[in-house]
C-alpha cells in the first residue's frame, strides 16, 4: 500500500502546486536555518583528536601570575623557546612535540615553476606520531635530526604535486626562503577541523603544507607567523634576543604510554619549575604545569561558545514556528481533499488507512523540504565562507564547509518536522465522518 | 441480509437535540430490491448512513448478514463496508484525479488485492457498464450518466453482496436515469441486494418493494409487482 499512498501523494502535491511549494518553502527556510547552525556547531564542537591511537595533552606553564596573561584556564596558551626547547630535550618521558607555525616562500628546482607561499610548522619529529598525519612517501626526520638538525623537509601531497609535477618528490631539494632543504617524505594533505593542535589566528583555517625540524630555528632563524604573546616588555634586537627572551610562541604537546612515564614527566616537571623559580625567571610562587586534553582545550580556547549553542537553539525555535505555518497549510489542505477522502473511508479505506496516506505526503514534502533547507543551507554557508575568508586571508574555512553529517541530519530533521506538522491535520482529516462530505461533492 | 431493530439516531448540539431515525424497523432480504421513498428531512440518508456503517447509531440493533454491527472498531467497519457493500451516490463521488480505472480500482486496493486480480475484476465491472474504452479517462471527461456507470462499476467491481445507492438518477436526465435503473436491475437479478432512496415514486415503482419514510420512522410499506401497480400496502 506504501507506493499506492505514494502515488497518490504525488497526485496531490501536483493537483496543489502552490500551496504545497509553500509549505516546501516554509520547512526549507526552518530545516535550512537549523542545518545551517547545527553544521556550525558540529564543525565546532568536533574533536579530530578523539580518533587518534594516543591521547594527547596540550601543555600550558603557570611560570607568572595569572594576572599578567592567564586567559586560557589561569596559565598562557603558549610556551616560551626556552621552556620548550628544555622540555624537548627531556626526551625520556613519552611523545614530545614542539612547534609553531612559519610561513616560507617554497621553490621548486625546476625554474620553470614559479615560488609559492606556504604555511610551514616547525616541529619535531613526534608530531607524526602523535597527530597522525598519513605517509605515501618517505618518512620523517630521525631523533638525532630532533638533537642536532639538519636542512630536511616533509612535505604534504598537494605542494609535492605543484613543485615536482610527475616527478617522485622524496629526494629532491627544495628552497624555503633562503636555505634549501632535502625532501624525505610525502603525506596526505593534513587539515584536521578544528587545527586543535595549533589554535592561534583562527581554528578553522588550512593546514600546512611543509613540516621542518624544530632544531633548526636558531640556526635558520625560522620566524613565527603564529602568535606571540609576552607578560613584560622586552628589548628584542637580534634573533637570539628573540628565542631566549619570556615571549610565549611556542606549542608544546605531550603523549604518554603509561601512567609511570606521566609520573615521571611530572617529577621532572616540577623539579624544573622549581629550579626556574629559584633561578628568577618564574615570577609566579605558585608556578605550576597544566596537562589538557583534546576536548579540554577545544573548550578553554573557546572554539565551542556558548552563543553558538544559543543560535543552535533559536534556530530550532525559528523551525518551530515554520512547523506551525505549516500545520496551518496542511489543515487547508486536507479539508479541501475532505470529498474524496469521505468516499475513500466509504469505500474501505480505515481511519488508519487515510492517516498513513497523509503522512505519506507529508513526509515527501518534508523531504521535499529538507532537500531544499540544504540548498539553502549550502548557500548561506558559501556566502559566509567568501566574507569570512576573504576577511581572514585563507581560502576557504572548515568552518563553513556543511558537515557531512547534514546529508542524513537535513532530511531526517525535514521529515520529522512535515511529520510532526502532519500530525494534527493527518488526525482530523481521518477521524471525520465520511458521511459529513458525501454529499458534497 | 439486513435487520434492523428499533434504530435510533439523535443529533445533539448545545441547544438542540434531533431525532432522525426513531425505533426504526426494517428487513430486507437477500436479493430484495428495495426503495426508500420520504419527504425531506424524513431520515432517508441517515438510514442510508447507517444501513452503510459510515455514521453509528444511537441505539437499536444492526444486523448484516446476521452479524450485529454494534460495537464493531473502525477497521472492522471500513472491512465490512469494503466487502460487503458497494455505495452508489447522487453526486457519483469520483475522485477527480483518478482515471476511470483508478476510480474503480479504489475499494480492490483497500482490500489487497494483487495487481493482476484488480486488473480482472476492473476490467470485467467496465465491461458490464459499457465503459471500457472510457478507462484511461479522468471524470471529467464524462458524461454524468456515464460517470454513475463509473460508479456502479467501482461499487460492483468488489462483488459485494449488498448495493446501497442514493439517488442514483437524481442528477441524470431521464434516458440517462432509465439506463442507470436497467443496470441497477440487472444486477439485483443476478442476485445483488440493492436498497436505493429516491424521490422518484416512478423509479420506486420499479423495485420490489417501497419503504416510505416520515419523521424518522417507517410510515408504510408497499410491495410491488413486476409489470403491475400496488399490489399491497402495510401499514407500518
Amino acid at each position: 500500500m506504501l507506493s499506492y499512498y505514494f502515488d497518490l501523494a504525488i497526485r496531490s502535491i501536483k493537483r496543489t502546486p502552490f500551496i504545497s511549494a509553500l509549505m516546501i518553502a516554509a520547512l526549507a527556510a526552518g530545516v535550512g536555518m537549523t542545518v545551517t547552525m547545527l553544521s556550525v556547531y558540529m564543525q565546532l564542537s568536533h574533536d579530530p583528536a578523539q580518533s587518534l591511537s594516543k591521547q594527547p595533552y596540550a601543555l600550558q606553564l603557570q611560570s607568572h601570575p595569572a594576572s599578567q596573561g592567564g586567559s586560557y584556564g589561569g596559565a598562557m596558551r603558549q610556551l616560551t623557546y626556552m621552556d620548550a626547547n628544555a622540555i624537548q630535550r627531556q626526551r625520556n618521558d613519552g611523545a614530545t612535540v614542539v612547534m609553531f607555525k612559519s610561513s616560507f616562500a617554497a621553490i621548486s628546482p625546476n625554474t620553470e615553476i614559479d615560488p609559492q607561499f606556504v604555511e610551514g610548522r616547525v616541529t619535531t619529529r613526534d608530531f607524526f606520531e602523535l597527530f597522525e598525519p598519513e605517509f605515501i612517501s618517505g618518512n620523517v626526520w630521525s631523533e638525532q635530526v630532533d638533537l642536532e638538525a639538519d636542512f630536511v623537509a616533509v612535505i604534504t601531497e598537494s605542494l609535492a604535486r605543484s613543485l615536482y609535477p610527475g616527478q617522485e618528490a622524496v629526494g629532491q631539494s627544495i628552497t624555503l626562503n633562503i636555505s634549501e632543504y632535502r625532501v624525505i617524505g610525502v603525506i596526505k594533505d593534513f587539515a584536521p577541523q578544528p587545527k586543535y593542535y595549533d589554535l592561534n589566528n583562527s581554528a578553522f583555517d588550512n593546514g600546512e603544507s611543509v613540516f621542518v625540524p624544530f632544531s633548526l630555528t636558531p640556526i635558520a632563524e625560522i620566524s613565527n607567523s603564529g602568535n606571540t604573546n609576552g607578560w613584560r616588555a622586552e628589548v628584542i634586537n637580534s634573533y637570539e634576543d628573540f628565542i631566549n627572551s619570556e615571549y610565549h610562541w611556542i606549542q608544546v604537546w605531550k603523549a604518554f604510554d603509561s601512567p609511570s612515564q606521566r609520573e615521571s614527566f611530572d617529577r621532572w616537571m616540577r623539579g624544573y619549575i622549581d629550579e626556574q623559580r629559584e633561578a628568577g625567571r618564574f615570577p609566579n610562587p605558585d608556578a605550576s604545569y597544566f596537562l589538557r586534553t583534546s576536548e579540554e582545550w577545544l573548550e578553554i580556547n573557546g572554539v565551542v561558545v556558548d552563543e553558538s549553542r544559543i543560535l543552535v537553539m533559536i534556530s530550532a525555535l525559528f523551525l518551530v514556528v515554520c512547523i506551525i505555518n505549516t500545520i496551518g497549510l496542511l489543515l487547508g489542505k486536507f479539508l479541501k481533499s475532505a470529498p474524496a477522502i469521505g468516499t475513500r473511508r466509504a469505500l474501505g479505506a480505515s481511519q488508519w488507512q487515510i492517516f498513513l496516506q497523509h503522512i505519506v505526503e507529508v513526509s515527501i514534502i518534508g523531504f521535499a523540504g529538507g532537500l531544499a533547507g540544504l540548498v539553502m543551507a549550502s548557500l548561506v554557508l558559501s556566502g559566509l565562507d567568501r566574507i569570512l575568508s576573504s576577511g581572514m586571508g585563507v581560502s576557504h574555512l572548515m568552518l563553513t564547509q556543511l558537515h557531512w553529517s547534514m546529508w542524513l541530519w537535513a532530511p531526517a530533521i525535514a521529515i520529522v518536522s512535515s511529520v510532526a506538522a502532519g500530525l494534527l491535520p493527518a488526525w482530523r482529516i481521518c477521524r471525520m465522518p465520511p458521511s459529513l462530505y458525501l454529499k458534497i461533492q | 441480509m439486513l435487520k434492523m431493530i428499533g434504530i435510533n439516531k439523535v443529533y445533539k448540539t448545545d441547544m438542540i437535540e434531533t431525532h432522525a431515525l426513531k425505533s426504526f424497523d426494517l428487513t430486507v432480504d437477500r436479493g430484495e430490491f428495495v426503495t426508500i421513498t420520504g419527504p425531506s428531512g424524513s431520515g432517508k440518508t441517515t438510514f442510508l448512513n447507517i444501513a452503510g456503517l459510515l455514521e453509528p447509531f444511537s441505539g437499536g440493533s444492526y444486523y448484516l448478514n446476521g452479524h450485529d454491527m454494534a460495537g464493531l472498531s473502525d477497521n472492522q467497519l471500513a472491512k465490512v463496508r469494503n466487502e460487503q457493500i458497494g455505495f452508489i451516490f447522487q453526486g457519483f463521488n469520483l475522485i477527480p484525479d483518478l482515471s476511470v480505472y483508478e476510480n474503480v480500482e479504489v475499494p480492490l486496493r483497500y482490500r489487497g488485492f494483487k495487481r493482476a486480480e484488480r486488473k480482472e475484476r476492473i476490467e470485467e465491472a467496465l465491461a458490464m457498464v459499457g465503459l471500457s474504452a472510457r478507462a484511461k479517462h479522468l471524470p471529467a471527461q464524462l458524461s454524468g450518466g456515464q460517470q454513475q456507470r463509473v460508479a456502479i462499476a467501482r461499487a460492483m467491481a468488489g462483488r459485494p453482496a449488498f448495493l446501497l445507492a442514493d439517488e442514483p438518477t437524481g442528477n441524470l436526465d431521464s434516458v440517462m436515469a432509465r439506463q442507470v435503473m436497467d443496470m441497477l436491475e440487472d444486477i439485483n437479478a443476478k442476485g445483488t441486494t440493492i436498497v436505493m432512496v429516491t424521490h422518484d415514486p416512478d423509479l420506486a415503482r420499479r423495485s420490489q418493494r417501497n419503504v416510505h419514510i416520515v419523521d424518522g420512522q417507517v410510515s408504510d410499506y408497499r410491495q410491488f409487482v413486476a409489470g403491475e401497480s400496488t399490489v399491497e400496502v402495510e401499514n407500518a
